[in-house]
C-alpha cells in the first residue's frame, strides 16, 4: 500500500484516498467472483476514471485528494449498501501468496522503468511537472497510467489478502494509513527515481517489524 | 538608531553575508548597492526577523533584535518592505493598509488613518480597488505604505525599484521623498546606485557577503 | 480555520475526541467524565493548532485527515473492563442522560452564541488578523501579525463550536461509538461549508438541510446519504468554484 501511496504521490502529485476503498473492493470481488481478472479490470477501469475526473474539473493537489477521498467513500458505501446481511465477509480460500508475487512484479516493473531510457523522464515528472512537460514529456498520459496501474494494484491486493482478512466496506482504512505513514516517513529521505522505492520497501519491512500491530 | 555588528549568515558552508557592520542615524536614508546575489536582501530578511543570522547582532535603538520574531521586530519599530509586493489578495488597498495599524489602534482609528495616509501620498482613489487589481507600481507603493503605517521609525526597502518603468519608478520616488520628509528612516536595496542618488543621504558596497565601501 | 487558509478535514476529531474520553471516564464516575472531557478539550485544541503550526495550507488538509482516520481506526481498541464486563471496543460507551426539550434550548442557545460571537470577530482586529494569515501568512508577519496568537486564537474559535457539537451529540443520543471519528463526520463540516457557499450563516443552515436529506434519503435506503456525500466530495472542485462565485456575488448584493 505504501508503493501505491507514493507512486501516486510523487507521479501523480495527490494522495489518492481512495486506495482504502479498492483494497475492500478486492476482498468484496474474491467472495462474489474469484477472478483476479475481474479485480485488474475493475481497478484498471475505476483508475483510468478517477484520472480522467481529476485530469479535467481538479486544479491543485488539495482538490484532487477531495476528489479521491469521495471515491473511495463511494466505494465503502457501495459495498456497504450491496449486501447489509452481515458485517464480515470470510472466503474459504487463500492467495496470499500471489500477494508477494504481486508486490515482486511491482517492484520489478518500478525498476525496469527507472533504469529505462524512460525513468529519466519519470525522475522529471517527479522533481517538476512544468519542467517535465518542456522536455516533451506526456505528463497527463504518466499520471492517467500511474493512477490505473496503481488502482488496479490496490483491488488486486485486496483480492490476494482477502483470504487473511474479515471482510468489511471498512477493511481497507487501516492499510491505507499504514501506507501513508510508511509513505511519509521514507519521503523525509528526500531520494528521487528507484533509490526511493528501495527505500521504502525497507521502511516497510522495518515498520511491519517493529510497529506491527499498527500495520 | 540601528547598529549591525559582525553580522554573518552562512547556507550550507558557503557565506553569504561576512562580519558586516553598519550603523545608521535617525531619520537618514541609506543605500544599500551590489550587483544580484550580494546578500542584500538577505541582510534586510534578518534585521527583519525574517531568517536567522548565524552570528553577529543587531541592536536597534539601544535593544538587541538579534533573531527576534517578526512581529516583535515590528513592535520595536522596524518594518520591512518585499521586493516583489505581497498584498493580502482578499482585501481592498484600504483594509490592507488598515491592517498594519490595527496592532495599536482601534479598527475604526485604523481605517481612518489608513484613509488620511492614502490621500496624503496621492492614492486616495485607490482606496477602494481591490489589492489583486493593481498595477505594479500601485502594488509597490501599497507595500511601501503599509510597511510605513506599522508605525515604523525605520523602513527596510527591498529592491523598491525593481520592475518598474521610468512612470512608475518616477511615481515612487516622489513617494520616497515625502517619506523622507517626515523623517522616517529607510534602508533601500538597489543593484544601481544612481537610481537613488537624490534620496538616500549616504551609500554602502555590498559584493559577494562583503561590505566594500561606505560613502556619501 | 478557514479564515487563517487551512481547511481541515478531521474536525470529527475535535468533535468526537473530548465527548469519547469523556464518555468512556463515565464508566467510572460522573467527575471522570467532566474531567477527561475537559482534557480531551485542551488536548484536541493542542493537536491541531500543533499541526497549524507545523505544516502549510496542503499538508493541513492532509495531516487533519489522516489523523481522523487514525483515531477512527484506533478507538475501537479502547476496552475497559468494569465489573466484570467489558465496555468500550466497537460498541463504545454510554453517555450520561439529560432532559431532551432543554437539551434543544441549550442547543439552540449555543448556536445563536457562536453565530454572534463569530459575526463580532469577523469584522473585529483579530478577524483582519486572520484574514491576512489565510492570504499571506508571510506578509502578515512583516506587518507586526503575531502568527502564533491569532492561529492559536483560530483554532481555538474552529473547536469550540465542535466541542459544544460534540456534547449536544452525546446527550442526544445517550451513548458514543468509536463511529463519532468516522470519515462521513469528518468531512461533513467541509460539505455543509461548501453547500452553504462558504458563509458561515448558510452554512448553519445547509447542516440543518443536510441532515434532514440524510433521514429521508436513509430511509428509502439505508447509507443512500453516503453516496450523495461522496458524490458532492468528487464534484467538490467544480461545485466549489460555481458556488464561491455565486456567493461572493451574494455576499457583494447583500
Amino acid at each position: 500500500m505504501a508503493l501505491l501511496v507514493s507512486l501516486n504521490f510523487r507521479i501523480g502529485r495527490f494522495l489518492n484516498l481512495s486506495l482504502g476503498g479498492l483494497f475492500a473492493a478486492g476482498g468484496y470481488i474474491a467472495y462474489f467472483t474469484p477472478s483476479p481478472f475481474v479485480a485488474l479490470i475493475a481497478g484498471l477501469i475505476f483508475g483510468f476514471l478517477m484520472a480522467l475526473t481529476i485530469s479535467r474539473i481538479c486544479r491543485s493537489i488539495t482538490e484532487a485528494t477531495i476528489l479521491s477521498l469521495g471515491a473511495g467513500i463511494l466505494i465503502e458505501r457501495f459495498l456497504e449498501m450491496i449486501h447489509r446481511s452481515s458485517y464480515y465477509y470470510f472466503v474459504s480460500f487463500d492467495y496470499s501468496p500471489y500477494l508477494v508475487v504481486l508486490g515482486i512484479l511491482a517492484y520489478l516493473i518500478i525498476f525496469a522503468v527507472y533504469t529505462s531510457p524512460y525513468g529519466l523522464k519519470m525522475k522529471f515528472v517527479e522533481s517538476d511537472h512544468e519542467l517535465a512537460e518542456l522536455y516533451g514529456v506526456n505528463t497527463k498520459r504518466v499520471f492517467t497510467v500511474t493512477t490505473s496501474l496503481t488502482s488496479a494494484c490496490a483491488v488486486l491486493a485486496g483480492f490476494f489478502s482477502s483470504g487473511l482478512l474479515a471482510i468489511s466496506p471498512t477493511t481497507g482504512f487501516g492499510y491505507l494509513l499504514s501506507g501513508i505513514m510508511v509513505s511519509a516517513l521514507t519521503a523525509q529521505f528526500r531520494q528521487i527515481g528507484a533509490v526511493h522505492y528501495l527505500t521504502l520497501l525497507a521502511v516497510s519491512f522495518a515498520s511491519v517489524r517493529f510497529l506491527g500491530v499498527l500495520i | 538608531m540601528l547598529r549591525v555588528k559582525d553580522l554573518v549568515k552562512r547556507v550550507d558552508n558557503v557565506l553569504l553575508l561576512r562580519n558586516i557592520n553598519f550603523e545608521v542615524e535617525k531619520g537618514e536614508v541609506i543605500c544599500i548597492y551590489g550587483p544580484n546575489g550580494s546578500g542584500k536582501s538577505t541582510l534586510l530578511r534578518i534585521i527583519a526577523g525574517l531568517e536567522r543570522a548565524d552570528s553577529g547582532n543587531v541592536f536597534f535603538r539601544g535593544r538587541e533584535i538579534t533573531n527576534i520574531s517578526p512581529w516583535d521586530v515590528v513592535e520595536s519599530g522596524l518594518a520591512y518592505a518585499f521586493q516583489i509586493p505581497r498584498p493580502f489578495r482578499s482585501m481592498t488597498f484600504h483594509e490592507n493598509l488598515a491592517v498594519a495599524c490595527m496592532r495599536y489602534l482601534e479598527v475604526e482609528e485604523a481605517f481612518d488613518l489608513a484613509e488620511k495616509t492614502a490621500v496624503e501620498f496621492g492614492v486616495g482613489h485607490l482606496l477602494k480597488r481591490s489589492s489583486d487589481r493593481l498595477s505594479q507600481g500601485e502594488m509597490k507603493i501599497l507595500e511601501i505604505l503599509r510597511s510605513y503605517l506599522t508605525g515604523a521609525e525605520l523602513l527596510l526597502l527591498d529592491e523598491p525599484f525593481a520592475g518598474l518603468d521610468v512612470e512608475n519608478a518616477g511615481m515612487l520616488r516622489e513617494r520616497l521623498h515625502i517619506l523622507k520628509g517626515k523623517g522616517v528612516s529607510m534602508i533601500i536595496t538597489s543593484h544601481r546606485k544612481r537610481i537613488l542618488h537624490e534620496i538616500a543621504g549616504r551609500f554602502i558596497e555590498l559584493k559577494e557577503g562583503v561590505l566594500y565601501a561606505e560613502g556619501r | 480555520m478557514r479564515r487563517i487558509g487551512r481547511i481541515s478535514m478531521g474536525h470529527s476529531f475535535l468533535f468526537g475526541f473530548p465527548v469519547f474520553a469523556g464518555a468512556a471516564g463515565y464508566t467510572f464516575s460522573a467527575e471522570l467524565f467532566i474531567q477527561l472531557f475537559l482534557a480531551g478539550c485542551v488536548l484536541s485544541f493542542l493537536i491541531f493548532y500543533l499541526f497549524s503550526e507545523l505544516t502549510g495550507r496542503t499538508a493541513f488538509v492532509f495531516l487533519t485527515l489522516v489523523f481522523s482516520i487514525f483515531v477512527w481506526v484506533a478507538s475501537p481498541k479502547l476496552v475497559f473492563e468494569k465489573d466484570g464486563y467489558l465496555t468500550g471496543g466497537e460498541v463504545g460507551f454510554s453517555f450520561p442522560a439529560i432532559t431532551q426539550s432543554r437539551l434543544h434550548i441549550t442547543a439552540i442557545l449555543i448556536l445563536v452564541v457562536i453565530f454572534v460571537l463569530y459575526r463580532y470577530v469577523e469584522k473585529s482586529r483579530i478577524g483582519y488578523f486572520m484574514q491576512a494569515i489565510g492570504d499571506d501568512e508571510t506578509s502578515s508577519r512583516a506587518v507586526g501579525i503575531n502568527l502564533r496568537k491569532t492561529k492559536a486564537l483560530s483554532v481555538l474559535l474552529s473547536c469550540v463550536p465542535a466541542w459544544s457539537a460534540g456534547l449536544i451529540y452525546g446527550f442526544e443520543f445517550g451513548h458514543i461509538s468509536p463511529e463519532i471519528f468516522s470519515i462521513e463526520i469528518s468531512v461533513f463540516p467541509f460539505i455543509a461549508s461548501l453547500v452553504g457557499a462558504g458563509n458561515p450563516l448558510l452554512s448553519v443552515f445547509s447542516s440543518f438541510a443536510l441532515v434532514y436529506l440524510s433521514k429521508i434519503l436513509n430511509s428509502i435506503y439505508p447509507g443512500l446519504m453516503g453516496i450523495v456525500y461522496s458524490l458532492i466530495l468528487i464534484l467538490s472542485p467544480k461545485i466549489g468554484r460555481w458556488v464561491y462565485v455565486k456567493g461572493k456575488r451574494l455576499g457583494e448584493k447583500g
